[in-house]
């Protein structure tokens, strides 16, 4: 057994202080105490420093002697990953410490992650070895809902994969590989031998749209089966333009699964004298050919192509591009701003700003995307006008084709705003502040924080202009982005013009969750 | 846009590589069956193919009777068998067969894959995730019993893994230590581990139990993995030329290295590893690459029962250690000399001389080595030495610093040459003929031999021989006399320059 040392007056860092952290851990749901856990406190002020102990046989920890300030609290438990304190996307919630705050009754609420794992097998009855298994998470990512790729594995020899570490929600699985025969055989097998798998979604159907969602809970763990049925293997010659390809060049199928998240397609494929000679199942894919063009260059081409039979028919779709302008309503804006236009799924693409604050970024097949720019310094996104395009709600709608003209204003952010989030009198921990623009525009800017445990919160870098501020209670997956979603919590909030008063604390009240929303679907 | 997809269906090759290349050729169908080696049962869907060309193939239907059209006459062609679940790349010769120009219904065997799984708990009975297990065969290769990593999986969410796709045979199963906490930071409190463990429950190899594998048979292996508090090292090696391609490794004491990666900065010369269990470890310095200024190695033992810092290492040159090969003068033969590592790891260090070119042996670090040594060409080996210490009897012992005396590799030109023809009342197949020295000094020869017909082998040194003929020499630990003890040898005396001829009965040994 090991000498563990247990959270008990441990004396930390070097000033005079008279103050502590303390509570007890808990397992999420359950609310049993968890013993063993490793709690960590971390401070804020740039010192770095921390200090750690283990919580006892109930579930408590305590560390004494802390000056008074605002700490990081995280917790670990063995073989698990750390967390931190109430997080809700990529804020946490602070342990404020001093004079009035109340820092010694933490609960430290430890999420149970759960798991999706399975077995893929052939339909004769052989597991499908290292085939790909992605598990897509329908949830609320950066404020907006949409269907996000949470992993990918490859199955083992046995045809198992595992996924753990899963937050609890709404998950889609699609697997696609190959018959095992597949591999000990020439790209063109005889009769029978040459199959193929389609893409197979859970619960062993070929249409996206009649994938089976996986409702996991808290701890949840999920097992599944997935069964693959081989068809015929249709052939597809796709021929580069350099002749013989370039060395470097590569090639990707894709097929569109739920939420049109493209899954890359396991394949068989050989590059010969100046074609690529692919075997697939009959489907419909986007096909990618590229080659790389120099250091960090890389040229790329995709069609949409539809395999029946043995025919592949290629479904011309014509790629958009954006270009436009972004003003910055000051001088001193930084080098190396980029615009990026971003795929809801997550998948994005930037381009650096020109001196005179032009961009153009071509190749985007047709969809939407949002606008956003990336280390934009003291700067902050305020308004986007297209032309070429619909622009709504922060989405941009490009159609297959579209040259869409943006014009972005840029206005700089040199405000904080600060206050306390206050539930019937008193602050509240962990809220979601939001700062939304008041304005009437489809503004791309909201500000965002998170209250800390003495209710304090502070949204940093918020350009000048008339804002709600709205503190609801429980901000998990709330797509707050979405105005359909926040209609039902606006003006419960407070008006505020930024630039504030100097010193100006503000207070506001916290909203309930309305149960059961985080969506206008 | 820089390229373009032109794109046209094509179903046009399917036969054209059969048809065209077949056309001048004779070919017949070809048939037989899969068979489970283990229960003598069919196997549905098994590939056969034809290892020459896999566009012969076919599947085996739910009786485990295949047909292979087109398959052509007149010479003998090698088809293998597949499927999932069955064979190892252990033993390669499984499914596989050799199909004469008058030969069909074939039976092909396949044997069915092992496995290992269990669940792994820590001391309060808790599922342990994230745990990585590996197997390890003891298996004989060359002649010689070795153990092998084969196969690594980690435990999932229930503590469960599973390590299949195991050839019949004998393992042992091992935890890897893993940290309990995941923080970096050096904070006494997380400085815990679960250990790494042997299975049953044990600490050292010595005391790890085997798991015998049969053909198609998962065994059940759970552990408990006990919890125990970590140290840190760190220390700072001197001396050495910056940036040289080195690593500080820490080695357990049966030669086993230990799986936490030492943080080591070339530059500075500083190291560090978080997670170290109590215990007796020896701390290594090694370069990787001979540079200007040669191989560097230091090693230090350390007794790990609380931090350890400020370690000092200071390497000191490994000058390679020459070879002299002592040739009579009408001789012109090449020797290839190996320093086996007797530590338990079989590492090996090699060097072949030309005729009449002397060589050296680069970078062997400080230890005991077995000394192996084979003769190419028009003379046999009379003897190898060391200084005093003569190495066909002894290991060479190597410190670090000092410079190695020569292995002096003295051969002789009166070598003995035997001829011998194999016999055997089965199918006809080639046999590896085992030609093993009676004085246990010389090293066995192993000659493979093809049936009813002569073979003839030079360059024997004079003396006394066992001489046996296997079908197959896979598992058989040919190097111990016990294991060769109830095999018939042909007993033999090989004279100075005079030529023995042999008659030999083929003994067949299964797979296993």
């Amino acid at each position: 057994m090991v000498a563990i040392l247990f959270c008990a007056a441990v004396s930390i860092f070097a000033q005079q202080a008279n103050y502590s952290i303390a509570g007890i851990a808990v397992e999420q749901g359950t609310k049993q105490p968890l013993s063993r856990a490793l709690m960590i406190i971390r401070t804020t002020d740039g010192s770095h420093r921390e200090k750690a102990c283990i919580t006892n046989t109930n579930g408590a920890f305590r560390f004494d002697g802390i000056p008074p300030g605002k700490y990081i609290l995280n917790g670990e438990l063995p073989g698990k990953r750390p967390q931190p304190f109430h997080r809700s996307g990529q804020y946490v919630t602070g342990i404020a410490v001093g004079p009035g705050r109340d820092s010694e009754h933490i609960v430290f609420t430890f999420v149970r992650a759960g798991t999706i794992a399975g077995r893929v097998t052939g339909d004769d009855g052989t597991p499908v070895r290292y085939a790909h298994v992605y598990l897509l998470r329908d949830g609320v990512f950066a404020g907006r809902e949409a269907i996000r790729m949470r992993g990918m594995r490859n199955t083992n020899a046995s045809g198992r994969f595992d996924f753990d570490r899963l937050p609890p929600g709404t998950y889609f699985v699609a697997v696609t590989g190959q018959p095992w025969y597949t591999r000990y055989l020439p790209a063109r097998a005889s009769g029978d031998l040459d199959m193929a798998y389609p893409v197979t979604y859970y619960a062993d159907v070929l249409d996206p749209a009649s994938a089976t969602p996986i409702e996991l809970r808290e701890g949840g763990r999920a097992k599944i089966q997935i069964v693959m049925h081989a068809v015929p293997a249709v052939h597809v010659q796709i021929a580069a333009q350099t002749n013989p390809p370039r060395r470097g060049s590569f090639f990707s199928a894709k097929e569109r699964g739920p939420g049109g998240y493209p899954i890359g397609i396991d394949m068989r494929s050989a590059r010969t004298q100046g074609h690529w000679d692919v075997s697939l199942a009959p489907g419909e894919y986007t096909v990618g050919l590229g080659s790389f063009s120099g250091p960090g260059r890389a040229d790329f081409a995709t069609k949409r192509i539809s395999v029946q039979g043995s025919d592949a028919v290629v479904k011309d779709e014509p790629m958009s591009s954006v270009a436009g302008k972004v003003s910055f309503a000051s001088a001193g804006r930084a080098p190396g701003i980029q615009v990026v236009v971003s795929r809801l799924s997550g998948r994005g693409r930037g381009t650096t700003l020109k001196p005179d604050g032009s961009f153009q970024i071509a190749g985007l097949s047709g969809g939407n995307y949002t606008v956003r720019l990336q280390n934009p310094g003291e700067f902050r996104l305020v308004q986007v006008a297209a032309k070429g395009a619909a622009y709504s709600a922060g989405v941009l709608k490009l159609t297959p084709g579209a040259q869409a003209q943006l014009a972005l204003v840029a206005a700089p952010a040199e405000s904080h705003v600060d206050g306390t989030a206050l539930k019937d009198g008193k602050p509240f921990a962990g809220a979601m502040i939001l700062l939304l623009p008041l304005d009437g525009k489809t503004d791309p800017y909201v500000g965002r924080d998170e209250s800390d445990s003495d209710g304090t919160f502070s949204v940093l870098h918020v350009p000048n202009g008339r804002y709600e501020l709205l503190a609801i209670d429980d901000g998990s997956d709330l797509a707050y982005r979405d105005p359909a979603v926040m209609a039902r919590y606006r003006s419960g909030g407070q008006m505020v013009n930024v630039p504030l008063t100097k010193g100006h604390k503000l207070k506001v009240k916290v909203l309930s969750r309305t149960p059961g929303t985080r969506s206008s679907r | 846009m820089h390229a373009r997809a032109l794109l046209g269906g094509s179903a046009f090759a399917l036969c054209m590589a059969l048809v065209c290349t077949g056309q001048t050729k004779q070919v017949r169908t070809l048939s037989g069956t899969v068979l489970d080696a283990a229960t003598g049962e069919p196997i549905p869907r098994a590939l056969v193919r034809v290892l020459s060309n896999s566009a012969l193939s076919a599947m085996t239907g739910a009786d485990g009777h295949f047909e292979i059209p087109n398959f052509p006459t007149g010479r003998t062609v090698s088809i293998a068998a597949k499927r999932p679940g069955y064979g190892s790349p252990q033993m390669p010769s499984q499914g596989r067969k050799s199909v004469g120009p008058g030969e069909n219904n074939i039976t092909l065997e396949l044997v069915p894959q092992g496995g290992i799984q269990g669940r792994i708990v820590d001391e309060d009975g808790q599922p342990l995730q994230g745990i990585r297990v590996q197997a390890i065969a003891q298996d004989i290769r060359n002649g010689r019993k070795e153990r092998r990593p084969v196969s690594t999986a980690s435990t999932g969410s229930a503590g469960e893994y599973e390590i299949d796709g195991l050839a019949p045979g004998t393992y042992f199963v091992k935890t890897f230590l893993r940290r309990l906490y995941m923080t970096f930071a050096p904070l006494p409190a997380a400085q815990q581990a679960y250990a790494g463990e042997f299975y049953p429950d044990a600490s050292d190899r010595a005391a790890a139990q085997p798991i015998q594998v049969q053909p198609g048979q998962t065994i059940e292996a759970d552990f408990t993995v006990r919890t125990v508090r970590t140290f840190r090292i760190a220390g700072m090696v001197t001396g050495l030329g910056k940036g040289q391609p080195a690593s500080v490794t820490l080695d357990q004491p049966d030669g086993g290295r230990f799986s936490v990666p030492i943080r080591f900065n070339r530059r500075t010369g500083q190291f560090a590893v978080l997670g170290v269990p109590a215990g007796s470890y020896k701390l290594v310095f090694r370069t990787y690459s001979r540079s200007q200024t040669g191989f560097y190695y230091a090693e230090k033992q350390i007794d790990v029962e609380a931090d350890v810092s400020g370690l000092k290492m200071d390497p000191q040159p490994l000058p390679p250690i020459p070879i002299k090969v002592a040739q009579p003068p009408d001789a012109h033969a090449s020797v290839q000399l190996q320093l086996v590592s007797e530590d338990g790891t079989n590492n090996t260090y090699s060097a072949t001389t030309f005729p009449h070119q002397a060589l050296e042996v680069p970078g062997a670090p400080p230890g005991s080595y077995r000394v192996a040594v084979h003769t190419y060409g028009s003379a046999c080996l009379d003897s190898i030495s060391s200084g005093s210490a003569d190495l066909m009897s002894q290991d060479l012992t190597v410190s670090a610093g000092a410079a190695q005396p020569p292995i002096i590799v003295t051969l002789r030109s009166d070598c003995a040459t035997l001829n011998g023809m194999v016999h055997t009342d089965g199918p006809k197949a080639s046999a590896m003929v085992l030609v093993v020295p009676e004085s246990g000094d010389l090293e066995p020869h192993i000659i493979s031999a093809a049936p009813e017909s002569q073979f003839s082998i030079k360059g024997f040194t004079p003396g006394d021989y066992r001489i046996y003929a296997f079908s197959t020499l896979a598992g058989l630990e040919y190097t111990n006399p016990e294991a060769l003890r109830d095999f018939n040898a042909q007993e033999i005396t090989l004279n100075p320059n005079q030529t023995t001829s042999v008659s030999l009965n083929l003994i067949e040994r299964g797979n296993r």
